[in-house]
């Protein structure tokens, strides 16, 4: 099979329930040609994981799509709460793992470096620690106290990059806006790795992100980072997510249409 | 020479930057980026500071930065990844941060993740972000929001996101944590100092000390004698408003005056 699939081919072999990893940063680089898919296909009970959550989050759980949120964050900055998701966590129909941010990447590390739990020191004395079942152990060789963060492993993760070539190596950003590598270490830890790109370019020699063998599935997208900004393409479309805001009871359409 | 209370807030935070600070400001909040910028333009020697993951950008107006964040990316001298800042936090390389959150209580402890409601139920906040992490990594936190009254400063916060200093400085040494906490909080009314429990380093001009004492929902020494907070040099002030945040978006972060600093920020943008 090509590495270079459709979504709807891609989503049918994620069945109800995996742990879906996310990449994006805020309102950025969110990979919402997928989030689509998934909700068009009618997804339940997704456990989701993401850094710092918006778009994405809120259009899975407007769709009625998911059952855990595991990340530091879920938010539309500036212009205030995700609704739907904030009524969900409130009323408990789905549950929200918080993290510290270093608390999540620590559980990142370890799943890319093949291990199964990273020592954090962020996060000492939160109640976060204890919500989460994080374990305080001593460093065996000076009996220091460090918290041992369990490897995050998501199932899947769905990205979105600005480019690939046919065979899957795929570009990272022309320019290497705030937190832009958090893609590739998110993707890195997965089981499996779905990016969807704006563009399929001959080569992306000397500029690769995630290489060939580290990607199984690569879908075409233009705009699939709408209504969250593509760096270096587009700004977050904010007349789409005010429209959402201003009536989120009438579901989350506004997130998951086209570019305006 | 009158200051709003966004300029008080932005002036007693800046008041804390020490020579030789790394300062790092986060995304969104305007009141602690004008003050790092201001501190490190006009009043301390010696200041580096990171907005987001870039370090040491030239000085800019504000509302470019937070219409357009990219453009921090070519006015600093270069961007760390997000693995790069995450460890030179945890590494203890960072000295200073500003955060706005939505408690801060008597024990310096922080919540951004959750409010109890009267009935009972808990009202969800966007989450924590790194606050739990740079409550004990950040080599010192300074807490600022304009509602100087038990909302923001309760006697117990009812979620404890970030470590405040409940189990003192040994617990921190034991476990080799480079941050000290909150060592202050300054607030639309008064600027505190935690000295084994909060005291009042000085009071806003025409705030009475009576006053203080009252907005707190915990115990904090006022000093009869408490002096008034110190004006910036004018020529501080001056550059606030002329080159820092000439629109006034600091005024996002002050309630009565979001709804306008959001409508001018809008107008704007759509002019650019």
């Amino acid at each position: 099979m090509s590495i270079l699939q459709s979504l709807p081919d891609v989503v049918a072999g994620i069945p109800d329930g995996s742990a879906v990893g996310l990449g994006g940063v805020l309102l950025k680089r969110k990979p919402m040609a997928a989030v689509a898919a998934l909700a068009a296909a009618g997804r339940r009970d997704l456990r989701l994981f993401t850094f710092l959550g918006s778009v994405d989050v809120e259009a899975l759980v407007a769709a009625g799509a998911v059952a855990e949120v595991h990340g530091g964050y879920v938010g539309f900055e500036q212009l205030g709460f995700a609704p739907a998701t904030k009524a969900a966590f409130e009323d408990g129909s789905v549950v929200f793992h918080e993290y510290s941010e270093f608390l999540f990447v620590a559980g990142l590390r370890a799943s890319l470096a093949g291990l199964p739990f990273m020592p954090a020191k962020g996060g000492a004395g939160s109640d976060l620690v204890g919500e989460l079942g994080i374990v305080e152990i001593a460093d065996p060789y000076t009996g220091t106290p460090v918290l041992a963060v369990p490897a995050l492993r998501p199932d899947v993760t769905f990205i979105h990059a600005e480019a690939s070539d046919a065979a899957g190596n795929v570009a990272g950003p022309s320019s290497p806006d705030f937190l832009w590598d958090f893609d590739a270490a998110i993707a890195r830890a997965a089981g499996r790795v779905v990016v969807t790109v704006e563009e399929i370019v001959d080569s992306v020699a000397g500029r690769a992100m995630l290489f060939a063998h580290e990607v199984d599935a690569v879908v075409l997208a233009p705009g699939g980072a709408a209504p969250s900004a593509m760096p270096g393409r587009h700004p977050a479309d904010l007349t789409r997510l005010r429209g959402y805001l201003a009536d989120p009871a009438s579901g989350p359409g506004p997130l998951l249409g086209q570019p305006s | 020479m009158t200051m709003t209370t966004d300029e008080y807030l932005v002036f007693g935070l800046a008041a804390t930057v020490q020579p030789g600070d790394v300062v790092v400001i986060g995304v969104a909040t305007p009141i602690a980026a004008a003050a790092a910028l201001v501190a490190r333009e006009s009043l301390v020697d010696d200041v580096t500071v990171i907005a987001a993951a870039t370090v040491d950008p030239a000085i800019h107006d504000l509302a470019e930065a937070m219409v357009a964040p990219e453009i921090l990316d070519r006015l600093g001298v270069g961007t760390f990844t997000q693995s790069e800042i995450l460890d030179q936090i945890q590494r203890g390389r960072i000295s200073r941060q500003f955060v706005s959150p939505a408690q801060v209580d008597g024990l310096g402890r922080l919540n951004t993740s959750r409010i109890r409601r009267p009935d009972g139920s808990w009202l969800r906040l966007p989450g924590g972000l790194a606050t739990a992490d740079i409550a004990v990594l950040m080599g010192s936190l300074v807490a600022y929001r304009a509602d100087h009254s038990p909302r923001f400063l309760p006697a117990e916060v009812d979620f404890v996101t970030g470590a405040g200093h409940e189990r003192g400085d040994a617990w921190r040494r034991e476990r080799d944590l480079p941050g000290s906490g909150v060592r202050g909080i300054v607030t639309d009314k008064a600027v505190l100092t935690w000295e084994d429990g909060w005291r009042a380093a000085s009071v806003r001009p025409g705030v009475a000390a009576a006053e203080v004492a009252a907005g707190c929902g915990f115990p904090v020494t006022v000093a009869a004698d408490v002096p008034t907070t110190p004006e910036p040099p004018a020529e501080a002030l001056e550059l606030l408003r002329t080159e820092i945040d000439p629109l006034g978006i600091r005024r996002l972060e002050v309630r009565e005056t979001r709804a306008a600093a959001a409508a001018d920020l809008a107008r704007w943008a759509a002019g650019r």
